[in-house]
């Protein structure tokens, strides 16, 4: 049984798949933020990681201490299995619904 | 690289963020990312914007990270006691309770918490100041070791106690002084040239043990030696880290290289650690080598002296072994030394401003009143709300919570807002000092000793978080203590009108004089410190400095060692600047007014001879060029002004201020009459005119005496020369600066200031008590306001019934008006009447700290009594006047 994914949730799962080997926290932000087209509040795509993590969605490793980071080192995510069945599985869910389905609205009379 | 300095954010913030992250995502990643994200900001916005930035994301990350924590496990509450639990188990869920209050009454919430995150806010910058500047003044090793040799003059004044040491004192004191070294230093800024263009250096000449007795090793090459100080010996320095990196580019190979400083070539011996550059800013030190003319001239007092105490001595010792030596001068040499003590002190108590400490002392005051009206504020609007909430109180009494139950309960509430005003203050204190910084002119930052350290720390939010829970026990146990003291009877039967009796009324109405007495205190305080600075900055002082530019020039000693040397300089840069265009006036003058140097010199009286011997007389030097009096418009009140005739060859000659021909011609026309300074050596000079007295500085209230001497007659190297123009002065400066080069390429031109820009710079500490108190009235002012309308938005609800039934029965709206607004504004007068008392004392306080610049003046307490007045009528008539709309059937029904 897949997890279910919360929108924000998709969203930042495909952003990290998007932004590849580099995914940490700023990237991925800024993927949100050019391509999805909505703000996003650091905290919350913080929390929303730690929680993806958790599920067992994202996988994180550590890289290099850096000097611009006052020596702290970058935590890296990458999509894992069970995150890509999860995406997987939402797609199909969404293009199933969407099928046959029109999206324009219909001309208001009144 | 080193990262972590000054160029990373904030770290109180990353701090911060790292305690509320906590362990829980991996906060490292966290904190990473946003000094990552800071780094990027700083080169899009400056480093200030970029730490704005940052503690608006780090607030928002934290506070994010927070809630899904408190989400994760949050089991109910229940708002009443459960018999049997633990105290400390008791204390939790008061706490959340009282949270969740909070959160559900956000507007009132929000009130009380700016309330309080303003005064506690006020409180942290000052508190900041005075840690930075009085308590730890500077980052010196063992500096509780340290204590600096004052002479003490028997001419008296202010300053009397913090003379400085002659030459041949000093090494007199050196050698008979056993339990401690001393070491001396004389001011030497000097010019450094060659590559590039030149530029003037703060620097000292020291003792060779400097280094040694500083506690500092130096980073590169070595120190002074001994033989160092020896005439002809002494062509060697060492430079700052700072100075290194800037003109040299870190060149490694520098020590042991010559480099031009003075005209003179010095050989670089050493560089100092990153950082030191004691004293004042120094980036330059050469050893201090005296001549033996300068071992001959007792009278000239020019050096500081440190000692570095031995282990086991304290200061004492060394002021009484020094003491015995100077006492013992003062008989081997009288001329010179006659009435002459030395005062020793901590070193770290001696470079804070004679002024600052009580000066500080004022604003500190002043922010107690405000974190007090604050306070206050807030302590009403709990008593208001406690009479809402009696119900609730005395229901929980009624089901068995004990009065210290209930009384915890509202502490904590208290304390809980107490501690989100603090967190809030935080950043309010830091945007404070930062903009406190901003507004400091660098060249008189460099006199505060610790303005650079003046930051918000880990000290100062100890001290922040201290004052919160002092302000809880202010604003939150008095109004708890009279809320717990319910009986659920008269709660039920009155409905929350009437709340606990007329007790609680006469809280409220002391309340209200509390608030008016401090607001006008602190109203009242602000008014006389605006008053008194603009009085300083623009009053009249005997000259014009609308449209002067000033550019000092100190001519190079090897070139320039000879008066004629140094008059063809001066006289010619004079002429060049009269011819130039859009220059209305052109002189020189050695101390420019408002500056914050001065030259003064004992002077002796032809035909009036010192009877008294305690007497001594002196005046302040200025030596000008021709055209200087008109050039600052100095109006010449008698006699002729300088002009080319007056050479060295002719007659000597000076004007004098009327200040001077008062003192010490008393009646006569000191026209044709003679006085001479500099000793008897000095020649007889005739009085030719007299001029309008200047003030020259706003600390001292007394003119000092003048007279003014032809530059051709009294040649010197260091001089100021002022341009006046048609208007605006700033095209001056670089005209001014490319005439000296034109006549000398390698001759810097250094302090380039206009005049009203010297004037207020001279004025700064001024304008910031000023600004400070300008602030913290107006704060009051707004606290009182919203104080008094609270309280009186209050009284007439809990009346609304009683003035519906009176309405009703036919009282005229005037009379009601009249008497529910007539309870507020005697409460208002008694405020009025103890707010004088208190601003007649504060403003004594500060006539006396602030060198009598402020005055305590009856206009200054009419005007800003009378606007308190009118804000305390404005403040209770709104809602007296709401209350005469109430249709009485409504408020009768109401109940």
């Amino acid at each position: 049984m897949d997890t279910y994914l919360g929108e924000f949730e998709h969203l930042v799962l495909l952003a990290v798949l998007r932004v590849g080997d580099d995914a940490y926290a700023v990237p991925v932000r800024a993927e949100i933020e050019s391509r999805g087209g909505r703000t996003v509040s650091r905290g919350a795509l913080y929390t929303t990681l730690d929680r993806l993590e958790q599920k067992g969605l994202l996988r994180s490793r550590l890289g290099d201490p850096l000097p611009e980071r006052g020596g702290r080192a970058r935590r890296y995510y990458s999509v894992s299995q069970r995150g890509l069945a999860s995406l997987r599985a939402a797609r199909e869910a969404i293009d199933g619904l969407s099928a046959g389905v029109t999206l324009e609205s219909k001309r208001a009379t009144s | 690289m080193q990262y972590m300095g000054n160029g990373g954010p904030p770290r109180l913030a990353e701090w911060l963020l790292r305690r509320l992250v906590g362990g829980s995502i991996g906060a490292d990643a966290v904190v990473g990312d946003l000094a990552e994200e800071h780094h990027a900001e700083r080169r899009a916005r400056g480093r200030l914007g970029a730490d704005v930035w940052y503690w608006r994301e780090a607030a928002g990350v934290a506070g994010r990270v927070a809630v899904a924590l408190h989400r994760a496990h949050r089991p109910a509450l229940s708002p009443f006691p459960i018999p049997g639990d633990s105290f400390m188990s008791g204390l939790w869920r008061d706490l959340r309770l009282a949270a969740r209050l909070i959160t559900h009454q956000r507007a009132f919430a929000l009130i009380i918490v700016l309330t309080l995150a303003v005064g506690l806010a006020a409180n942290a910058t000052v508190l900041a100041l005075v840690d930075g500047l009085v308590l730890r003044p500077f980052p010196l090793r063992d500096i509780d070791r340290l204590v600096q040799v004052f002479g003490v003059s028997p001419e008296g004044g202010p300053v009397a106690d913090r003379a400085e040491v002659s030459p041949a004192d000093f090494v007199d004191f050196q050698r008979e002084t056993r339990s401690t070294d001393l070491i001396a230093l004389q001011w030497w800024d000097a010019t450094i040239a060659g590559r590039t263009e030149p530029e003037r250096l703060q620097g000292f000449k020291v003792s060779p043990a400097f280094f040694g007795a500083m506690g500092v090793a130096v980073a590169a090459g070595r120190g002074f030696l001994p033989e160092e100080a020896l005439p002809g010996r002494d062509r060697v320095a060492v430079i700052s880290d700072a100075l290194w990196k800037r003109r040299f580019a870190g060149d490694p190979q520098l020590v042991g290289r010559t480099v031009m400083l003075e005209g003179e070539p010095h050989l670089i011996v050493g560089i100092a650690p990153p950082k030191f550059d004691y004293p004042y800013g120094s980036e330059v030190w050469a050893p201090l080598a005296f001549t033996p003319d300068a071992l001959s001239r007792r009278q000239s007092r020019y050096l500081s002296v440190i000692g570095r105490l031995h282990d086991g001595v304290a200061p004492a010792v060394v002021q009484a072994e020094i003491a015995a030596s100077a006492a013992r001068l003062t008989t081997q040499y009288p001329t010179t030394n006659r009435g002459w003590t030395v005062n020793v002190m901590p070193l770290a108590a001696s470079v804070v401003d004679v002024g600052a400490a009580s000066f500080l002392v004022v604003q500190q005051v002043a922010t107690l009143l405000v974190l007090l009206l604050a306070c206050a504020n807030v302590a009403n609007l709990l008593i208001v709300r406690a009479a809402d909430r009696s119900k609730e109180l005395a229901l929980r009494v009624a089901l068995g919570a004990s009065r210290w139950r209930v009384i915890r309960l509202l502490v904590i509430e208290s304390l809980a807002l107490a501690i989100a005003g603090a967190v809030s203050a935080i950043p309010l204190t830091w945007a404070a000092l930062a903009a406190c910084r901003a507004a400091m002119p660098p060249n008189i930052a460099r006199f505060i000793r610790g303005w650079d350290e003046v930051d918000v720390d880990l000290r100062v939010v100890g001290g922040l978080a201290l004052l919160a829970v002092a302000s809880t026990v202010a604003f939150g146990l008095l109004p708890a203590l009279r809320a717990s003291q319910v009986s659920l009877n008269d709660a039920l039967k009155t409905g929350g009108r009437a709340g606990g009796g007329g007790g609680r009324h006469r809280l409220r109405h002391a309340m209200v004089v509390v608030e008016v007495a401090m607001a006008l205190t602190l109203l009242i305080a602000a008014g006389l410190s605006v008053r008194g600075t603009t009085t300083v900055l623009f009053r009249d002082d005997g000259y014009d400095p609308d449209g002067v530019m000033t550019l000092r020039v100190s001519l190079l000693g090897a070139r320039y060692e000879t008066p004629e040397k140094q008059r063809a300089f001066f006289e010619g840069l004079v002429d060049d600047a009269r011819g130039a265009l859009g220059i209305e006036g052109a002189a020189l003058v050695n101390v420019a007014p408002a500056s914050m140097r001065n030259a003064t010199s004992s002077i002796e009286i032809d035909g009036h001879p010192v009877t008294d011997a305690a007497e001594r007389r002196s005046a302040d030097v200025r030596t000008v060029t021709p055209g200087y009096f008109q050039a600052l418009r100095i109006r010449l009140i008698a006699g002729r002004d300088f002009g080319r005739g007056d050479t060295p060859e002719a007659q000597p000659v000076a004007i004098v201020s009327e200040t001077m021909a008062r003192r010490y011609w008393k009646g006569e026309d000191p026209i044709g009459r003679r006085f001479r300074s500099d000793g008897v050596e000095g020649p007889w000079r005739t009085v030719v005119g007299i001029s309008r007295d200047v003030h020259h500085t706003w600390f001292m209230n007394d003119i000092a005496p003048t007279f003014y001497l032809p530059f051709a007659q009294q040649p010197a190297s260091d001089m100021v020369l002022m341009l006046r123009g048609a208007g605006d002065p700033s095209p001056l400066a670089a005209a001014g600066r490319q005439m000296v080069l034109a006549r000398d390429a390698g001759q810097p031109v250094y302090e380039v200031r206009s005049l009203r820009q010297v004037r207020s710079e001279g004025a700064v500490g001024l304008t910031f008590a000023a600004t400070f108190m300008g602030v913290f009235g107006l704060v009051g002012l707004l606290l009182a306001g919203v104080g008094i309308y609270a309280i009186m938005a209050y009284a007439v609800r809990q009346r609304t019934h009683e003035i519906g039934v009176r309405l009703a029965l036919g009282a005229r709206p005037r009379e009601v008006l009249a008497a529910t607004l007539g309870r507020g504004l005697r409460l208002t007068a008694i405020g009025l009447v103890v707010g004088l008392a208190g601003a007649y004392a504060l403003g004594s306080l500060m006539e006396r700290t602030l060198f009598g610049s402020i005055r305590v003046d009856a206009l200054t307490f009419v005007v800003f009594t009378a606007v308190l007045a009118f804000a305390a009528v404005a403040a209770s008539i709104v809602p007296a006047r709401r209350a005469l709309r109430v249709d009485p059937m409504i408020a009768i029904r109401h109940q």
